[in-house]
């Protein structure tokens, strides 16, 4: 898989505050999600990637190339930023058009692929010719993610792009955004919305006060993190019967009873056999498994664990 | 129990009526702007200015005594100064209702007029702080989910203004009064003044009142905090521009001005035409002096525009209240 | 936990209609709704701002009627307020006061005398968990801070219930986390209704016991969150290890339709109503399950289909 964002040795600085730490990671094809707490130099990351800033020391390259000044890899990524920065007073159509004509198409070219844009983002016809001061949130997150398509780009940085959809919103560009995946676009999703970087992403990058925490597939992540305690909880009809039961197995150093949820919590001691023996375990204790959870697998678990 | 609760805990308390609410609002709005830098000392100024008022008062009201400590004073200065004092002094103590009224009245009037401007400034400095920084932070959503309502918002506002107007022009003004007539001669000042203070409260209540409307209006215009002061202040200083020009071309604009409005409302009730001209009549030496008035003053002085001036203020008041309904809605 | 048995029903509308100029926002909506934590769901635009802004009388109602606590909302609007919070989902605050200055005056407006609101500001600045930030000026706050103060305000006055919209906007997953566990606590523990209006059904599913969905003026759902799972039952995203192609090429053998998700998880619908068969599949192929989520995305379908037959009735 060849990388298309390589940063080595990355650092960016504004005086003494520091925005970027001497970071080193490779952004692989595919979509790769961003994640980190406020302040942890995200939007700083992002605006090197899109040439907005330059580094202070350190290299980053974006299709092999350094994204400052270069008008020529510019044309291959596509931005959708933050917050709701559209012009309120222009419509989305003519707002389009205009960056259309900016990428070098004219005319009925121009705006036949603005119109194609804008179905695809399943912005509604009646809108197209409206101000858009008028916009709500979700219709200005829609004219935003057009603007970042027109240009057909290879690579799409995209800051909180489902903020202000309704699931219906949600749905639709997550499924944009798959489409746009299998048709051979990278993106990279910079979200607060662990769950749904967690059902998007292949890959994700962990940033936290100007450094990386980690970087992967989840999977690979997930596999590194090896100090933690096996810990399970389990829903089923008789979680008493469970308990004992595995407990006289001998597999488990300890247990609690959730009695508002119904789970039943189990710390394992041997996570390897254990796992051997799982299944056997549930299905000879006779209880209806209703589900299986492990806290400390989810995306969330693992930005708690790794940002601690 | 050794370990206390300090979790969230429930409220079953009696609630405050919403008179007290309104008066939350408004004690914000006040405390909001007596905490910027400078309002403090232009209160301090009004303040001293009562205090010279009420000295001026102490003097005149020594006009009116024999051999009082005017007269000795004017002698050590001059002899001929002494006998003119002397001859003033004994015919004011002989008509005590024309003199002590017609003098505090012109006094009052004048000074009410003197604090208006100061007032005026004032307000400007409040402006800001008083429905502008709601508009621009969304306050009017959060004040709009608490047990008030926007009307209640908008009198708390309204209150603030004119609680700020009244440390500024009522206060020191009835403070002037009451000091003033304190240390007169006699008990009677107090009777004999009361056109004045009553002139007074009625202009200065009536100014009041109008100006916080204004200011609302004003202050509900835009969002930005430098621009609504800036609009305020302009508007008072195209008034002062605009009335000595109009009043050779056409004289209804300078109704646009609302400080030339309360000026002519200030004549209608103060009517200082009457006083000079029973003064010009009645007392001397200072009656032959008034005689030199020239007639256009005169007249001038005796048909204020009051007619036009109500309806100017209506019609900005009305202004004001149509703008602060458009702007002030919890979306 | 308080118990107000004087009031079974804490909403309750009757034909509430909401017209603007040619649209119609709310259409003769009836309901229903029991003290508990109720998530509010709906498309953007389709009645489920409209119908907050009415109840809390941010709009005034077209037609029909709304009861809040008992009474009705035009009628006795601020008398409600006094025992009504509301967290607005924009950034909003009064200016030109401190943190705890500011908690103070908002539990003034609703009511409560100087000293008792001065008390419980702090003791909610606590429960929110601000330090000594809320000595600072409102202005200087980060966004987590901002949501934290708008809990604070919303709940100072010891409200009955509390209505929050989008809740966790902006904030970052550990503020997300607590904003979400304190806004939990309110229901559990204290007895105070939440109305929680998001569209991270995430958010939604964690914590609400109750949800309406209301999409083009009327509500198209009003269930328990329980119920609605039972009825997506049938589904599950397990989580392996490894042998993802032999586990669903298993799965196709028995006829269960399965997908293999972007994040490495395998989705199966088996249709069964508990995951033993599940279990035994696996347990013959000798896959240990790292872990088995049932009715994995029920809120979400449910409401998707939910606006699907909305959509086909009309």
């Amino acid at each position: 898989m060849s990388a298309i964002i390589q940063a080595t040795e990355l650092s960016r600085w504004y005086g003494i505050v520091m925005g970027l730490n001497n970071v080193s990671f490779e952004i692989e094809e595919g979509l790769t999600g961003l994640v980190g707490p406020n302040g942890a130099g995200k939007s700083t990351l992002i605006q090197i990637v899109t040439g907005q800033l330059q580094s202070s020391s350190g290299r980053l390259t974006v299709f092999g190339q350094e994204p400052w000044n270069n008008p020529a890899l510019l044309r291959r990524i596509g931005y959708c930023p933050e917050g709701e920065a559209v012009p309120k007073d222009l419509r989305p159509l003519d707002w389009l058009k205009g960056l259309a004509f900016l990428s070098g198409l004219t005319g009925a070219a121009a705006r036949a692929r603005c119109e194609a844009i804008l179905d695809r983002v399943k912005l509604p016809r009646e809108h197209w010719n409206k101000r858009m001061a008028q916009f709500s949130k979700g219709m200005k997150q829609r004219v935003k993610l057009a603007q970042g398509l027109l240009h057909g780009p290879d690579l799409l940085v995209l800051d909180e792009p489902m903020n202000g959809l309704d699931p219906m919103g949600r749905q639709e560009v997550a499924g944009l955004l798959k489409q746009l995946t299998a048709s051979g676009v990278s993106i990279l999703i910079s979200s607060h919305i662990l769950a749904e970087l967690e059902a998007l992403c292949k890959n994700i990058l962990i940033l936290n006060w100007g450094r990386i925490l980690a970087s992967g597939s989840q999977k690979e992540i997930r596999g590194d993190l090896k100090n933690w305690s096996e810990e399970l909880s389990i829903l089923c009809d008789a979680p008493e019967k469970l308990a004992r039961r595995l407990f006289d197995e001998g597999v488990l150093i300890g247990f609690d009873l959730d009695g508002d949820s119904g789970f039943l919590n189990i710390r394992v001691k041997d996570a390897r056999t254990f796992y051997s023996r799982w299944t056997g375990l549930l299905l000879e204790s006779g209880v209806k498994v209703q589900a299986i959870r492990s806290q400390s697998r989810s995306l969330k678990n693992i930005f708690d664990k790794v940002t601690t | 129990m050794p370990i206390h609760d300090i979790r969230y805990q429930h409220w079953e308390g009696a609630h405050v009526g919403v008179w007290g609410r309104r008066l939350v609002i408004a004690r914000n709005g006040l405390m909001a702007v007596l905490q910027t830098k400078g309002v403090w000392q232009l209160v301090g100024m009004c303040w001293v200015t009562g205090l010279a008022m009420s000295a001026v008062l102490f003097m005149v009201g020594q006009l009116l005594v024999a051999d009082s400590v005017v007269v000795q004073w004017a002698g050590n200065l001059n002899p001929q100064l002494q006998m003119f004092v002397r001859l003033l002094t004994t015919w004011l103590e002989q008509h005590p209702e024309i003199s002590v009224r017609t003098t505090q009245n012109i006094l009052f009037h004048y000074y009410s007029m003197y604090l208006m401007p100061v007032s005026i400034f004032a307000l400007g400095i409040l402006v800001p702080l008083l429905i502008t920084r709601d508009l621009a932070s969304n306050a009017i959503i959060i004040y709009s989910s608490k047990a008030i309502s926007r009307g209640d918002y908008l009198f708390g506002k309204f209150c603030s203004a004119f609680a700020l107007l009244g440390i500024t022009w009522l206060g020191p003004v009835c403070g002037a009064w009451f000091v003033g007539n304190l240390v007169a001669p006699d008990w009677r000042f107090f009777w004999h003044s009361r056109a004045a203070i009553g002139h007074s409260l009625v202009f200065v209540v009536s100014g009041m009142i109008v100006l916080s409307v204004l200011a609302m209006g004003m202050s509900s215009v835009s969002t930005k905090e430098k621009s609504t002061p800036a609009f305020w202040y302009m508007w008072w200083i195209f008034g002062g521009v605009i009335t000595p020009i109009a009043a050779h071309t056409q004289p209804w604009l300078r109704h646009l001005s609302f400080n030339y409005d309360l000026n002519q409302i200030a004549m209608a009730i103060f009517r200082p035409a009457d006083d000079i001209k029973i003064a010009q009549d009645n007392i001397p030496l200072l009656g032959d002096m008034l005689r030199n008035i020239k007639p256009e003053t005169m007249a001038a002085l005796g048909t204020p525009a009051f007619k036009g001036a109500i309806v100017a203020l209506a019609v900005m008041g009305l202004l004001s209240t149509l703008i602060i309904r458009r702007r002030v809605k919890p979306e | 936990m308080r118990a107000d048995t004087s009031l079974p029903l804490i909403i309750e509308t009757k034909g509430l209609t909401k017209v603007y100029g040619q649209q119609r926002a709310l259409d003769a909506v009836d309901l229903k709704v029991a003290p508990g934590s109720i998530g509010l769901l709906g498309p953007n635009g389709a009645g489920k701002s409209t119908f907050m802004k009415c109840l809390l009388q941010l709009q005034p109602i077209t037609s029909g009627s709304a009861c809040l606590l008992g009474r009705e909302v035009g009628t006795e609007g601020r008398e409600i307020r006094k025992r009504v919070g509301y967290t607005p989902e924009q950034d909003c605050h009064i200016p030109g006061m401190v943190g705890c200055e500011y908690v103070t005056y908002c539990a003034q407006l609703c009511g409560l005398p100087f000293q008792a609101a001065r008390q419980r500001a702090h003791e909610m600045l606590d429960f929110v968990g601000m330090g000594q930030e809320r000595y600072r000026k409102i202005d200087t706050y980060s966004t987590g801070m901002k949501q934290r103060m708008k809990l604070a305000q919303a709940i100072v006055h010891d409200p009955q219930i509390v209505f929050l919209d989008e809740p966790t906007n902006g904030l970052d997953p550990k503020g997300q986390a607590q904003i979400l566990e304190l806004v939990h606590s309110l229901w559990k523990t204290y007895g105070i209704t939440v109305v929680v209006s998001s569209h991270l059904l995430h958010d939604v599913d964690r914590i609400c016991e109750q949800i309406i969905i209301i999409a083009r003026g009327r509500v198209l759902v009003h269930d328990t969150l329980e119920n609605l799972k039972a009825r997506k039952r049938g589904a599950a995203e397990v989580v392996v290890g490894e042998r993802h192609a032999e586990l669903q090429a298993a799965c196709t053998r028995q006829q269960w339709v399965s997908e293999l998700l972007p994040n490495g998880h395998i989705k199966v619908e088996h249709k069964e109503d508990s995951l033993n068969p599940l279990l035994n599949l696996l347990h013959e192929l000798k896959i240990a399950p790292l872990e088995i989520i049932p009715s994995p995305n029920a809120l979400e379908e449910t409401f998707v289909q939910a606006l699907e037959i909305s959509h086909a009735n009309t």
